[in-house]
C-alpha cells in the first residue's frame, strides 16, 4: 500500500546540530499533529514534507513520488500546500494581489477561476473585508491568515502547516478548525504545534517529536492513555513528581510515578506530553 | 447542441501559461513603481532643458547629452525598481514566498526579467520621442567650421542604446536583488556605480574603455595629425578645432562601432539574466551572454576608428 507520506530513516543536520535522527513514519488521509518542544525537529520535518528541504540521509516519498527528483517534485508540488513558520509575504502587495500571485505560482491559470479561488480562500480565513489592504498595513494575525489562505489554494491533496495558529485570536482559531476540517476532506493535513489543546481540537493522529526522534506515533486518545495511573492532584507539588504545576482550581497537578494513596485523575494529552518529555529516563 | 470542452493541456504548456501570466503581473507591477516614473520625468526634464540648442559648450555636447547621457535618471530608476522586485523574496523573509509552489525561483526570476519589457518599452517610447522632436527642431550641432553641421540626427542604431542600457540596469537589479539580502546597501552602491558609469564617461573615451562602457558616447573624436589642413579634408567629415588639449579631431558618428556596442550590451543583458536565473539554465545563458559580449567588444576594437 502506498502511503500519502512516507519518511524512511531520515536524518538532517544543520552544521553540527542534528535536527532529525533516523526518523521513520508513514501515514496519510488524516489530520496529523506534530507536537514537540522547541528544537524537536518539527519545522525541519515539515520543510521536508513541503519539498523545500532535502534530507541528508534516508528518503522521503510523497504520494509515492520522490521530491529529490525534479520532475517528481514538480508533480508533488502541484498537489501540495505548505505554510512555513514564517511566510515571506511581499509587504507592498495587497492581500488579494499576493494570494493571486501565489495562485499563479500554483499554476491556477484561468483568470476567472483564479480570482474566484482567491476570494474563496480569503473568505475562508475571514479576510473578505481586508483583502485589498496592503500586507504592511495588516496585523500579525491577519498576515498569518493571508499566508494560510495562500497555502490552501487549489484544495491541496497534502497540506503542511507549520504552527498555523500562531498569532491567531480565539475566534480565528475556531475558523482555523473549519479550514483544517475542509482541507482534510481533500487529503492529508500535517500540522505542527506547541499547543496540546490544538491536538485534541484538530488532529486524528499524533506524532510527538523530541530531539529529532519520534517519541510517539498514534492517536491522541492513545497518547493521553499512556499517562494512565501517572497523573495525580495534590494541594502541593509532590517531590516524587517529575513535573508539577498549579491548576485553575488551585490544586497542584503532578505527573510521574505516584506515591501510594495519591489521588489519581484522568490524564490529558498535556499530561502525557509532559510525562514523556519530562521523564528522568529521557534519552539524551 | 454544441458541446464545448476545455482542450487538455500538457504539463509544459501549463507551466508556460503560468509563466506568461506571471510575466504580465510583473510587467504591470513595474509600471506601478514610482521610481520609474520619477526617473522618467527627470530624464525628460533633462532633455527638455537641453533641447537641440546651438548654445553648447563644445561641439557634439547636446548630441551626446541627449543620447545616451540623459537616460541616466531612468537607468537608475529602473535599476532600483528591478532591485526591489528581484529582492522581494530576500527582503521579505529568508523563507521566501510559497516555496513549495510548482513555479520555482528560477522561473520567478525569468518572469521578473521578462517583466522589464515595460520599462524598456518606456525607454523605446522616449527615444522615439527624441527622434521625432529632433527632426522637427532641425537636429544637433556637430563639428566646427568649416566642417560643421547643425542638423545631425541620431540614427536608429544609436537610439537603440538607451533601451539596451535600461535592460542591462533592470537585469542587473533583478540579479543583485536576488543575491543580496540587504536592500539599502545594494541600492545605494548600485546607484552610485550606475552614476559613475554614466558620469565619468569621458574617462572611457579611449579605445578599450570606449568599447566596454555601458554608455558609449558618439560622436567619437579621432585625433588628426597636427599638420592637418582642414580645407583639404573630405567635405562629409565633421571636425573640431584645435584647443589647448587637442589638435584637429574628426568627430565621427561611427555606426559599426555603435552597432557592435549594442551587441555587447545585449551580451551583458544575457549575463545578468543568467546570474538572476541561476542553476543550469541560468549558467548556460550567462555563458552565451559572455560570448556575445566578448564578440561585441572584440568587433568594436577591430572596427573602431581609434
Amino acid at each position: 500500500m502506498t502511503h500519502e507520506v512516507a519518511v524512511t530513516g531520515v536524518g538532517k543536520r544543520f552544521g553540527t546540530a542534528r535536527a532529525l535522527h533516523n526518523l521513520t513514519w508513514k501515514g496519510g488521509g488524516q489530520v496529523v499533529g506534530v507536537l514537540g518542544p522547541n528544537g524537536a525537529g518539527k519545522s525541519t520535518l515539515l520543510q521536508l514534507l513541503g519539498t523545500v528541504l532535502s534530507p541528508d540521509e534516508g528518503e522521503v516519498r510523497i504520494f509515492g513520488l520522490d521530491p529529490s527528483n525534479p520532475a517528481e517534485r514538480l508533480a508533488i508540488r502541484r498537489q501540495l500546500g505548505y505554510l512555513p513558520q514564517t511566510a515571506g509575504l511581499y509587504q507592498g502587495f495587497s492581500a488579494f494581489d499576493l494570494v493571486d500571485y501565489v495562485a499563479v505560482l500554483k499554476e491556477i491559470n484561468n483568470r476567472d477561476a483564479r480570482r474566484d479561488e482567491v476570494r474563496r480562500v480569503l473568505m475562508a480565513v475571514g479576510l473578505e473585508n481586508d483583502m485589498h489592504r496592503r500586507i504592511r498595513k495588516l496585523s500579525g494575525g491577519m498576515r498569518r491568515r493571508v499566508a494560510l489562505a495562500a497555502s490552501i489554494l487549489g484544495r491541496p491533496r497534502l497540506l503542511v502547516l507549520d504552527e498555523p495558529s500562531a498569532g491567531l485570536d480565539p475566534e480565528q482559531r475556531l475558523r482555523l478548525q473549519s479550514v483544517i476540517h475542509n482541507a482534510r476532506t481533500h487529503g492529508t493535513v500535517v500540522m505542527s504545534t506547541h499547543q496540546t489543546d490544538e491536538i485534541s481540537m484538530y488532529c486524528q493522529h499524533l506524532l510527538v517529536l523530541d530531539r529529532g526522534r519520534i517519541r510517539f506515533d498514534g492517536s491522541p486518545v492513545t497518547f493521553a492513555a499512556t499517562a494512565n495511573g501517572r497523573v495525580w492532584v495534590d494541594d502541593h507539588a509532590d517531590p516524587a513528581a517529575w513535573r508539577s504545576w498549579a491548576t485553575r482550581t488551585g490544586e497542584t497537578r503532578n505527573v510521574g510515578t505516584p506515591v501510594p494513596g495519591a489521588e489519581l485523575v484522568e490524564p490529558t494529552i498535556e499530561d502525557a506530553y509532559l510525562l514523556l518529555t519530562g521523564s528522568p529516563e529521557d534519552p539524551t | 447542441m454544441t458541446l464545448i470542452s476545455e482542450r487538455p493541456t500538457s504539463r509544459a504548456n501549463h507551466e508556460s501559461v503560468s509563466l506568461r501570466t506571471l510575466i504580465t503581473i510583473e510587467a504591470q507591477r513595474y509600471v506601478r513603481r514610482w521610481t520609474i516614473w520619477i526617473s522618467l520625468a527627470l530624464t525628460v526634464l533633462f532633455m527638455v532643458r537641453l533641447g537641440p540648442s546651438p548654445d553648447d559648450s563644445w561641439s557634439g555636447q547636446t548630441y551626446e547629452d541627449t543620447v545616451p547621457l540623459s537616460f541616466l535618471p531612468l537607468t537608475i530608476g529602473v535599476f532600483i525598481a528591478a532591485l526591489r522586485t528581484g529582492g522581494r523574496d530576500r527582503s521579505a523573509n529568508p523563507a521566501g514566498l510559497a516555496e513549495g509552489a510548482p513555479i520555482d525561483g528560477g522561473q520567478r526570476a525569468i518572469a521578473r526579467l521578462a517583466g522589464l519589457v515595460t520599462p524598456v518599452a518606456l525607454g523605446i517610447v522616449t527615444v522615439i520621442g527624441i527622434a521625432i522632436v529632433s527632426r522637427i527642431e532641425g537636429g544637433f550641432w556637430i563639428g566646427d567650421a568649416p566642417r560643421r553641421t547643425d542638423a545631425a540626427l541620431h540614427s536608429a542604431i544609436e537610439l537603440l542604446q538607451p533601451p539596451l542600457i535600461i535592460a542591462v540596469a533592470g537585469a542587473s537589479g533583478v540579479a543583485l536583488g536576488r543575491t543580496f539580502r540587504r536592500l539599502a546597501p545594494s541600492l545605494i552602491i548600485g546607484s552610485i556605480l550606475w552614476f559613475l558609469a554614466f558620469g565619468l564617461y569621458w574617462v572611457w573615451n579611449i579605445a578599450g574603455f570606449h568599447a566596454v562602457a555601458p554608455a558609449q558616447i558618439q560622436p567619437m573624436r579621432v585625433n588628426l595629425p597636427i599638420t592637418t589642413k582642414v580645407h583639404e579634408l573630405p567635405t562629409d567629415w565633421f571636425v573640431s578645432a584645435p584647443d589647448q588639449y587637442n589638435s584637429w579631431q574628426r568627430e565621427w558618428v561611427h555606426l559599426p562601432t555603435v552597432a557592435w556596442h549594442n551587441v555587447y550590451l545585449l551580451g551583458v543583458v544575457l549575463i545578468w539574466s543568467g546570474l538572476a536565473i541561476r542553476e543550469t539554465r541560468g549558467g548556460r545563458l550567462a555563458v552565451v551572454g559572455l560570448a556575445v559580449a566578448a564578440a561585441g567588444v572584440g568587433a568594436q576594437l577591430i572596427v573602431s576608428p581609434f
